[in-house]
């Protein structure tokens, strides 16, 4: 009961980090993961590097790791793009609920898997471990975002002012 | 009594929902727009209750035949801030705005031609209708003509915006918006049927009322005249009601729509959601760790868990997947490569040197992934009828 109730606790502010987001950043019509990033990153007031790597057996499908001054998410490549969305969202959702990813690759192992970045932009990348619950938290929050996502139909201004006035 | 319910209901109507578009206005992200559809609305609402035959008869007593102009005015007026509404639907409203400028003088024309030529002194007693009236009052066929074709060409110009606008619109509220454009040609049909009837009139030299000697329709639809003057705006009235009716509720039925669309989705996704995640459960296991409840949460939520749940398993599946098949193949093929894949991995098959392939799918959103999905699930349907004993015979196969 302990757990299940800390758990809907959790739920909730899942929801309301998601609800503060989207009133900052709007999810761009039409959707594009690029356009999102770059909206996060005016609010945040830190660059965020998209990193695609191909994906093999053993290894993570995504990663996170923040720097001094900006941060670095690895996703997939081998999959479509609305995986890579929810892959890119889960890392997004333990940065905004502010997790601490710990490191378990060297340098030489990340840039083995990620040869195209420079060295000094990959550092520590993949394979960082989360505890259960700040996983539980960032698939949350990426399964919210990605159904909002999945709410988006192609309006133009058109469309927008037509719904406002009728609806 | 009635006629006159019907009318001062639909003005109550129409005067609430400009009270809950006021409201509205607080969070309005077009301001113009949500005030020009208010002013819409209170007009709306302002004919019908001058049209209500209680009020006509109240007019009337009043001025002469006073209730026909009056409701003949606020219908011109009605229909132009009906038109200000699309214009601002259509315009932002630094664009909007000199539009609807350019068009005001015309109705104000308009109106002072309407009192100019009632107001006339007249050799007959009006009675509401001016059937009969034509060849020997001039004036008033100068009335009809002015008020006939400005209401129709405003009709038509509003009419042609709705259809464009329903056009955009998700199904319930393209069928309101649609029900606009139908009550549009009817009232566009009704100003050139008053044209005709007049054309007619002057050509015949006729003296014939509308209705009954005193020129009232007891019936909507009992002659031509009584049609063209109290049915078809009646139909009219009822159209435009639906529109209304439609449009406010479109979200509701529109969401309703796309809830059960989501439903049915999340039902079709089951058979390869099942195989997949027995074949690699571990896709599940962060939400069976923490004690998600998936079941309270919405179908939202679930569908799109499912759809990044068998994503994840696709995944983990794809080094035994044979090699070859892009994203344009058919459904019925991927199906038979994901069963491929589930029948090597379960039989221990050691993985292939080649570094996995892309998994594949369309390169649109999600929306279209899933759908995807859904095709390749109903094909893998086919060809597993049953999913969970397929993977129960594959999990005892492999063990």
């Amino acid at each position: 009961m302990k757990r299940r109730s800390s758990h809907s606790r959790l739920g909730l502010n899942c929801r309301a980090q998601v609800k503060e987001l989207l009133r900052n950043v709007q999810l761009p019509n039409p959707w594009s993961m690029n356009t999102f990033i770059d909206q996060l990153e005016t609010y945040r007031q830190r660059e965020i590097d998209l990193c695609a790597f191909l994906w093999t057996p053993g290894s993570a499908t995504g990663a996170w790791h923040p720097y001094a001054t900006h941060d670095v998410i690895a996703y997939a490549e081998n999959t479509t793009p609305a995986h890579q969305d929810h892959t890119i969202f889960h890392e997004v959702g333990h940065m905004l609920a502010g997790h601490t990813p710990r490191c378990v690759l060297s340098t030489t192992e990340a840039e083995g898997a990620a040869p195209h970045l420079r060295p000094a932009a990959l550092n520590h990348l993949l394979a960082a471990e989360s505890h259960a619950l700040d996983e539980y938290e960032a698939e949350l929050i990426a399964t919210i975002l990605l159904a909002q996502v999945a709410k988006i139909r192609p309006h133009g201004p058109l469309q927008r002012r037509v719904e406002a006035v009728f609806q | 009594m009635i006629a006159g319910a019907l009318f001062y209901g639909v003005a109550v109507g129409a005067a609430l929902g400009a009270l809950v578009r006021l409201w509205r206005l607080r969070r309005a992200t077009d301001r113009q727009a949500g005030i020009a559809y208010c002013l819409g609305l209170a007009a709306l609402a302002a004919t019908f209750t001058a049209m209500a035959p209680p009020t006509q008869r109240l007019v009337n007593q009043l001025i002469p035949d006073g209730g026909k102009v009056l409701g003949n005015a606020l219908t011109l007026t009605a229909a132009f801030s009906g038109l200000v509404v699309t214009l601002y639907s259509q315009w932002p409203p630094e664009l909007a705005t000199p539009r609807v400028r350019r068009r005001l003088p015309w109705l104000v024309l308009v109106l002072v031609a309407l009192i100019t030529t009632f107001a006339l002194p007249h050799s007959t007693r009006l009675t509401g209708s001016f059937d009969g009236l034509y060849s020997s009052h001039p004036e008033l066929a100068t009335y009809t003509v002015v008020y006939a074709t400005y209401l129709g060409a405003t009709l038509i110009s509003q009419g042609r915006m709705f259809w464009i606008f329903a056009r955009l619109a998700p199904f319930f509220f393209a069928v309101g918006l649609r029900l606009f454009v139908l009550a549009d040609a009817l009232g566009v049909l009704y100003a050139a049927a008053k044209l005709v009837v007049l054309g007619g009139h002057l050509l015949t030299r006729s003296t014939v009322t509308a209705g009954d000697t005193s020129g009232v329709c007891h019936q909507a639809f009992s002659s031509t005249s009584c049609a063209v003057a109290v049915g078809g705006p009646a139909t009219v009235v009822i159209i435009l009601i639906g529109a209304v009716f439609f449009c406010l509720l479109s979200v509701r039925l529109d969401g309703l729509a796309e809830w059960i669309s989501d439903v049915r989705s999340y039902r079709r996704l089951t058979p390869l959601w099942i195989v997949v995640t027995a074949a690699h459960p571990e896709v599940l296991n962060r939400a069976a760790a923490a004690g998600l409840d998936t079941a309270a949460e919405n179908i939202e939520l679930r569908l799109t868990k499912r759809y990044v749940e068998i994503r994840d398993a696709l995944l983990l599946l794809s080094p035994y997947r044979p090699s070859g098949g892009g994203d344009r193949h058919r459904p019925e093929e991927e199906a038979e490569l994901i069963l491929t894949a589930l029948r090597a991995e379960r039989s221990r098959q050691p993985l292939p040197d080649a570094q996995p392939g892309p998994v594949p799918g369309p390169n649109g959103g999600i929306e279209r992934d899933r759908e995807w999905l859904e095709r390749v699930a109903i094909a893998f349907n086919r060809i597993a009828p049953e999913p969970t004993r397929t993977a129960e015979r594959m999990t005892q196969s492999a063990a």
